[in-house]
């Protein structure tokens, strides 16, 4: 039996690392998976295999690209068993903040079923670097990339977006 | 460095600046032009990706506790071990069923799902401590439910219980105690095994028998009593019911 003092011990450190990032955990599931009810699913998952495996975070500081680590490896398990080969474009207009502007909101959406349409190689690594502010090198340790591959991929993505939402001409 | 090269640059990483970038700019209209309507591009990107986050607490204390338990309390020495005298009268009442058992294990070679089992096992080296604190009931209900898994009432407790995800599916990874031992029992519905099929690589070894619709594993270190992880690997496979 474990002990009453040391799981709520347990439980603290793990709200105090984890309760912050679960807007990102979540962002981070969603644009993966492009369905929010995945992306519940996904977060629920992580957070259970964080707590886990809670002893085997080192630095408290660790815990975002940690947890983000988890996130990946369950939708790439959820992925193994069902694929997601179309997408709902109605989520992109669910997700509609109305605290928007109008025009902004307008532009936002355009951009949103943009991102929708990448694949998925372009995607995660836009999203690791615009959602989570995380540098080429760490975007490559993250996904088993080279950098100069991540590098490629995220010129690729902007290139894809501008050109789907017809921004900038090339010189 | 070229146009091409910087808007190529500034496009991967729009919040980078080199000395050859800054150099760039500074002698360049057009580019710094690409470069302020890269940055509105930029703020608009990350506003289609901040999307609204529906609110909702972590998981409690007691449903985290509810969900597979981390680890299973050690008791100290490997020594003190319970007794269960279920699995001991099954197994002596399984000689007959174990020979056939132990005839199959040095008959079929090892296979693929073997080797993923001990596999896995080893990545679990929780799941191997001798202890006789039972996990409670709820957190063994959660793990089968998960799988669909049905386990008949009145076997031995069960001190290890994990969801994992196994080629693909959860499947419950259960542990009961033995007089020799941890043993583990893997309820695998989406496995299919014709007839059973022995485990016997890295030091563990066990069988793989036929169950209702899909298979059931059973695993343990070398060095068990045999016998007795066969006789469990039949009890378990009656035991044990696969929901539709």
């Amino acid at each position: 039996m474990s002990d009453p003092a040391e799981s709520a011990r347990r439980h603290a450190r793990f709200e105090a690392l984890c309760g912050s990032l679960r807007p990102d955990l979540y962002r981070f599931a969603f644009w993966l998976a492009r369905d929010r009810a995945v992306a519940e699913d996904v977060v629920q998952d992580t957070l259970l295999r964080a707590w886990r495996s809670l002893d085997s975070l080192g630095e408290d500081g660790a815990a975002r690209p940690w947890l983000l680590t988890i996130a990946r490896r369950e939708f790439a398990r959820r992925f193994e068993r069902k694929r997601f080969e179309t997408v709902d474009v109605d989520e992109v207009a669910a997700l509609e903040d109305p605290a928007l502007a109008v025009e902004d909101a307008q532009e936002v959406q355009e951009l949103r079923a943009a991102i929708f349409a990448l694949e998925d190689d372009y995607r995660e690594p836009l999203a690791l670097q615009v959602l989570m502010g995380y540098s080429t090198e760490e975007i490559a340790e993250h996904m088993g990339l080279k950098p100069g591959a991540v590098l490629t991929r995220l010129f690729r993505a902007r290139e894809k977006l501008r050109a789907a939402i017809g921004a900038g001409a090339s010189p | 460095m070229n146009h091409a090269e910087l808007r190529e640059a500034l496009l991967a990483e729009p919040t980078r600046r080199s000395p050859e970038i800054d150099a760039h700019l500074a002698g360049c209209a057009e580019c710094q032009a690409f470069a302020a309507e890269l940055g509105r591009f930029e703020a608009r990107l990350g506003r289609a990706f901040g999307i609204p986050v529906p609110p909702r607490p972590l998981p409690t204390r007691a449903e985290f506790e509810a969900a597979p338990a981390a680890t299973v309390t050690p008791i100290g020495a490997a020594a003190r071990v319970r007794r269960v005298p279920v699995w001991f009268a099954l197994a002596a009442t399984g000689v007959v069923a174990a020979v056939l058992v132990a005839t199959l294990l040095t008959v079929y070679p090892r296979n693929a799902l073997a080797t993923a089992l001990v596999g896995h096992v080893i990545n679990e080296p929780a799941s191997w401590t001798v202890t006789d604190a039972a996990v409670p009931p709820e957190s063994v209900a959660y793990v089968l439910k998960r799988s669909g898994v049905v386990l008949a009432k009145g076997g031995a407790p069960i001190t290890y219980a994990q969801s994992c995800m196994f080629r693909g599916w959860y499947v419950p990874h259960l542990v009961v105690q033995t007089s020799a031992g941890p043993v583990t029992v893997m309820p695998l519905r989406h496995e299919h095994v014709a007839q059973p099929t022995a485990i016997d690589e890295s030091g563990y070894h066990g069988v793989i028998v036929p169950a209702g619709t899909g298979a059931v594993a059973v695993l343990s270190k070398s060095g068990t009593d045999p016998k007795a992880v066969e006789a469990l690997a039949a009890e378990a496979a009656r035991s044990i019911r696969f929901a539709d």
